[in-house]
């Protein structure tokens, strides 16, 4: 049996939407160096990575007509947090020096905490779509 | 289709003007080494300041990115050199570039030397077997202690503003980079 979860052209969409995730996550770091401690920055990478995947799920129903169920979803999300990492590693290879380190720890927690409020988030579709 | 390629485009351009602040790449300049030191003037500083990233905050004028870099050549010799680098350095403010504050930048850059020269000493006195994975455990270590005696320049000195200070780092930074003469040349010949 094969367990096809995404077409070819939802596949291409979520990478180019990681991909613009990942330049806007950048973007911010040119904006937003200046909180005090690494917490501030980390949350507000956190919250705007949250929603720009949570995004996905509006994504697929404006782009494919599609209401991504809880598995489909969740494979965003993780697919999301991979490719972002995977960008970000490609990045630090192009302008590293030696001995810039790349933060993986940084991008493991973000990727942790992306799939539990990412989950929150679809809750909340949920819960409107009962009201309804 | 179009939505892909918006969003590809849109990416690509928030990327390069997030990656112009790592590095100046439309005023880039390449890594000066530290044998051309005395060129460099604040002119060399073409890197991008960050929006809103002001004096006070962050009690710095200027930011001078250094690194040291090791080459392995196909004939047996290592490069190890102090680069400075233009396009990753900058000044806050164009009202500001005098030459004391020129001076007490340059002097992170002879710190940078003068790990280096440590690290090119050491490995011209080390006999011992795998001097590659020596030569990277001992880089990693003396970048450490750079990180921290760069770190307290800019305390005692306060970023050039304490006059002493600064005269006092500039003889001991000196000594030491003339205690180790022998090492200035960035080629190994390792036997």
């Amino acid at each position: 049996m094969q367990l096809i979860l995404f077409t070819r052209k939802e596949l291409v969409s979520m990478f180019v939407w990681s991909f613009f995730s990942f330049a806007v996550i950048r973007i911010m770091s040119v904006f937003i160096y200046f909180f005090p401690g690494n917490l501030q920055y980390f949350l507000a990478v956190v919250a705007v990575s949250s929603i720009l995947c949570f995004l996905n799920y509006y994504l697929f129903k404006i782009r494919f007509s599609v209401k991504l169920n809880y598995q489909k979803y969740i494979t965003c999300c993780i697919s999301f947090g991979l490719l972002i990492t995977v960008f970000a590693y490609g990045y630090y290879l192009l302008i590293r020096l030696p001995h810039n380190y790349f933060e993986f720890g940084f991008y493991a927690r973000l990727f942790v905490l992306n799939l539990i409020i990412g989950s929150i988030l679809y809750l909340f579709t949920l819960i409107k779509k009962r009201a309804v | 289709m179009r939505f892909n390629i918006i969003f590809f485009i849109a990416g690509v351009i928030l990327l390069l003007t997030s990656a112009s602040f790592d590095v100046n790449f439309f005023n880039y300049k390449r890594p000066i080494p530290f044998e051309k030191w005395k060129t460099i003037s604040f002119y060399d500083f073409t890197g991008l300041k960050k929006p809103g990233l002001t004096l006070e905050d962050v009690s710095r004028f200027a930011y001078i990115r250094t690194s040291r870099e090791i080459v392995y050549q196909s004939n047996g010799e290592i490069r190890v050199t102090a680069y400075f680098h233009p396009a990753r350095s900058y000044v806050f403010n164009e009202q500001i570039r005098n030459p004391d504050l020129l001076r007490h930048e340059l002097y992170h850059f002879h710190i940078t030397e003068y790990w280096t020269r440590l690290l090119r000493k050491d490995i011209l006195s080390y006999k011992g077997k795998s001097l590659r994975s020596y030569i990277t455990k001992q880089d990693d270590i003396y970048y450490q202690l750079e990180k921290e005696m760069q770190q307290r320049y800019d305390e005692e000195t306060n970023h050039s503003y304490v006059m002493q200070q600064q005269t006092k780092w500039q003889t001991l930074i000196d000594e030491e980079l003339l205690s180790l003469a022998d090492f200035s040349s960035s080629l190994l010949i390792v036997k």
